[in-house]
């Protein structure tokens, strides 16, 4: 038996799930673009954080001076000894992290006297 | 057959079902659009994490290679190399709990004028990176830097 209107609310039930869908989808495309952004931001400090290191490892070859130092610089192990079949080097170790970021970790070991 | 026609006969409701059809279908290409971005991002990340690793064992092998240079720098005599004592020595040393982070140092040569560093870093996930450096014990600069930096 034919009822009047039964299809137009047979096309609202189709149009809701079709609707629910579609916003699911948008909002995982929100939160790509969001993520997409981050991890720009990220990028930027995680490059920085690379050229601290590589700045540090430049000047202390030549120079064999100098010391990490920077907000992102830990020295987590000091005066620790290693002995190579009787040669000793006193070293301590350095960790450069961003701390928003901790799989972003880089560590130096620097020779002491 | 019109569209008219059709839903003035027996087939009531094709319109839904082709509506049905169609946003399942869109629904589907969509799908598989974000989870072959998903998939790809899965891939870089994966790659981003190993990259990561190697570069941090790099930094420890190329400055343990440094700090051995810099204590053969200011004592060469205590390594006891000449050309008929060419010096072979070698540690190994676990550096950092946290990372499962181990150093093998190697240090070769006679020191007329060349001594070699090797350091090898391994975490066990990532490969092992290697690292060599040549000191030249004379002007005491590093000459070469090699390995797979």
């Amino acid at each position: 038996m034919k009822r009047a209107g039964s299809l137009f609310v047979e096309v609202l039930i189709a149009m809701v799930v079709f609707l629910v869908g579609l916003i699911a989808v948008a909002s995982v495309l929100i939160f790509g673009l969001h993520s997409v952004a981050r991890s720009c931001e990220h990028l930027k400090d995680e490059q920085s954080l690379i050229n601290e290191v590589e700045e540090y490892m430049a000047s202390r070859i030549f120079s064999h001076t100098n010391s990490p130092s920077g907000a992102n610089t830990t020295c987590i192990s000091a005066g620790k000894s290693l002995d190579i079949d009787g040669f000793t080097v006193n070293y301590s170790i350095y960790r450069y992290i961003l701390p928003d970021k901790p799989g972003s970790r880089y560590y130096i070991i620097q020779r002491e006297h | 057959m019109t569209m008219s026609t059709l839903l003035s006969h027996r087939s009531r409701g094709v319109a839904l079902l082709v509506l049905v059809l169609v946003a399942f279908v869109l629904l589907s290409v969509l799908a598989a659009v974000i989870f072959s971005v998903s998939m790809q991002t899965y891939k870089i990340e994966s790659w981003q994490a190993d990259h990561n690793n190697r570069m941090r064992l790099s930094y420890l092998a190329r400055s343990s290679a440094n700090a051995v240079i810099e204590g053969i720098s200011d004592d060469v005599a205590s390594l006891g190399a000449s050309e008929l004592h060419p010096i072979d020595k070698k540690a190994s040393v676990k550096l950092i709990d946290a990372d499962a982070v181990s150093l093998d140092i190697e240090i070769t040569g006679d020191a007329s004028p060349y001594v070699i560093v090797k350091t090898e870093a391994s975490d066990g996930k990532a490969e092992p990176v290697t690292v060599t450096a040549q000191f030249n014990v004379n002007t005491k600069k590093i000459v070469n830097w090699g390995g797979s930096l």
